[in-house]
């Protein structure tokens, strides 16, 4: 669940490699079903190491289009401890500082999913799109009771009928 | 069953659900949903279950000032029996993650149950506004009407550069889902759901199945909703998913009048075959009811059953079956009226008797 997908930066990543090398650091991939496709990778009868996938993806025809995420330093949260590697677990950051700690990681991130790294819109406080908390299905309603009204009446449930127009004449009426 | 809140959120009709609506029954409804984190309170991830257990009962006792929602829907789905959560899924009130887990959660609902509050989810609130049919931009209002009013008794995590902080990346910025269900049974049918699918994957839009993320789409049902949540302003975002709404609900008509024209008769026979099942089956597991639920449901919005019988299919009806029959629901009900659980066996069976009841009933 969440997470981009590392070749496409568009899909969620729901195939998930991790290899654990004798000589070297862990390295990870995050990929979607169809990037797996694309690339021919056959995972379980042969599964590609890690650095397969990305000399495949560097060579593959699609347009590199997302940035890449550069990779953790081993530097820690100064807040909550918690590495900029542990996010490739399950995607989830352990405080609101780590945004922070992690800002370069987390722009090559942001503007991989959203193609943007700059908030628009409400912020606490503004009172931009203020209204009054309305009936928010009122048109709904109508719509249904008059189609239920239709239906009543073709079926020649007459006193239905005459309840469900009572409850349209209501709907209309200002409280 | 547990008090009088639960009882009430379990019995009461869904404000969701109230078919056919403005567009023949293709959405269902509307739904906004707001990621929250609490200023100071590391995210989920990091908290024990001491730490969570503290940060729902404040979050509870803020929604307790904030609003003048009925105490007794100040909910800790974790004091619930699972089938109560599970009913709850069901019902759309709560997460399937949430229903699932041990951790501490809490659920508040608005007296018309039209907001929750999710608490101690993937964020520390989710705010959730859900209404029947297409009303994107009211569902808005109303979320951003709590969020304001929640805003006047806890900071939230924001950043000056990144708006609202959440767990996760894919949702900071405005923290904004929107999203709409329809029921695309035509769509599906022709083939033509895919290509119409990969074009909203390139719009930046996902589509899910009937309880959101991981689900199928059970009985043609499919959520559609915004995959972007930063750098749009949230009523641009709502905007976009309005107008894809409105492209779907055009594309699956004319599907249906494709089928109409090109395929009537199997149209019919699936129809057809469908009602038959449901009126007269004695055993339906809950994929073979909102099979067949579907295409009555098509049936009925493209007036090709017999409306005018004295035992005719109403969107009423179809509702409360779509509701009422699913497997947590009806577990409850037997639990309530033999004191004890129901087989699978015993479900289908029961559903299949509620099914004739209800459709006899009118």
């Amino acid at each position: 669940m969440h997470g981009d997908c590392q070749v496409c930066g568009k899909r969620p990543a729901t195939i998930h490699l991790t290899e654990l090398p004798t000589d070297g650091p862990r390295q990870e991939a995050h990929l979607c079903p169809q990037c797996v496709e694309r690339l021919g990778l056959d995972l379980h009868r042969d599964p590609p190491s890690v650095h397969s996938i990305l000399t495949k993806q560097s060579t593959s025809a699609q347009p590199p289009a997302a940035p890449t995420v550069p990779p953790p330093t081993g530097k820690t949260c100064p807040r909550c401890a918690f590495a900029f590697s542990d996010y490739a677990e399950n995607n989830l950051f352990g405080c609101a500082e780590c945004y922070d700690a992690f800002a370069e990681q987390v722009d090559a991130l942001l503007r991989r999913y959203h193609g943007a790294v700059g908030h628009v819109g409400r912020i606490p406080g503004s009172e931009s799109g203020v209204m009054p908390p309305v009936p928010t299905d009122l048109v709904m309603r109508r719509a249904t009771l008059e189609a239920r009204l239709r239906d009543a009446i073709t079926a020649e449930r007459y006193e239905e009928a005459a309840h469900l127009r009572d409850q349209i004449q209501h709907l209309a009426e200002p409280s | 069953m547990s008090g009088a809140g639960i009882r009430h959120l379990l019995t009461a009709p869904a404000r969701w659900l109230a078919s056919p609506g403005e567009h023949d029954g293709i959405v269902v409804s509307s739904r906004i949903r707001l990621a929250r984190n609490r200023v100071g309170t590391a995210f989920r991830r990091t908290l024990d279950g001491e730490a969570e257990q503290a940060l729902v009962e404040d979050l509870l006792a803020i929604v307790a000032r904030a609003t003048d929602w009925p105490r007794d829907q100040l909910l800790q789905p974790a004091r619930l029996s699972e089938l109560e959560r599970q009913a709850l899924v069901e019902r759309q009130l709560i997460s399937r993650e949430i229903a699932n887990g041990n951790r501490p959660s809490g659920l508040c609902v608005s007296p018309d149950q039209v907001v929750t509050l999710m608490l101690n989810e993937e964020d520390h609130v989710r705010l959730q506004v859900i209404s029947a049919g297409l009303c994107l931009d009211q569902c808005l209002a109303r979320a951003q009407w709590t969020d304001r009013d929640l805003e006047k008794h806890v900071v939230w995590a924001t950043h000056p550069r990144l708006g609202y902080l959440t767990a996760c990346h894919t949702n900071c910025g405005t923290g904004l889902r929107a999203s709409v269900m329809l029921h695309l049974p035509a769509l599906a049918e022709t083939g033509e759901l895919k290509a119409v699918l990969r074009a909203l994957d390139k719009l930046h839009m996902t589509v899910r199945g009937l309880h959101g993320e991981g689900s199928e789409a059970t009985g043609h049902y499919y959520q559609v909703s915004n995959a972007r949540t930063l750098g749009i302003e949230e009523r641009s975002l709502v905007g976009s998913i309005h107008a894809a709404t409105l492209r779907l609900i055009e594309a699956e008509r004319l599907a249906r009048q494709a089928l109409l024209t090109k395929g009537r008769l199997t149209l019919e026979d699936k129809i057809y075959r469908g009602w038959g099942l449901l009126t007269h089956a004695r055993s339906l597991t809950s994929d073979e009811l909102n099979e067949h639920l579907s295409w009555v449901r098509l049936g009925l919005a493209l007036r090709l059953l017999p409306v005018s019988s004295a035992i005719g299919p109403t969107w009423a009806n179809l509702d409360r079956i779509f509701l009422l029959c699913q497997p947590a629901h009806l577990q409850l009900l037997h639990l309530s009226d033999q004191g004890s659980s129901a087989t699978a066996a015993v479900r289908d069976q029961m559903r299949s008797g509620l099914v004739r009841e209800w459709i006899q009933a009118g």
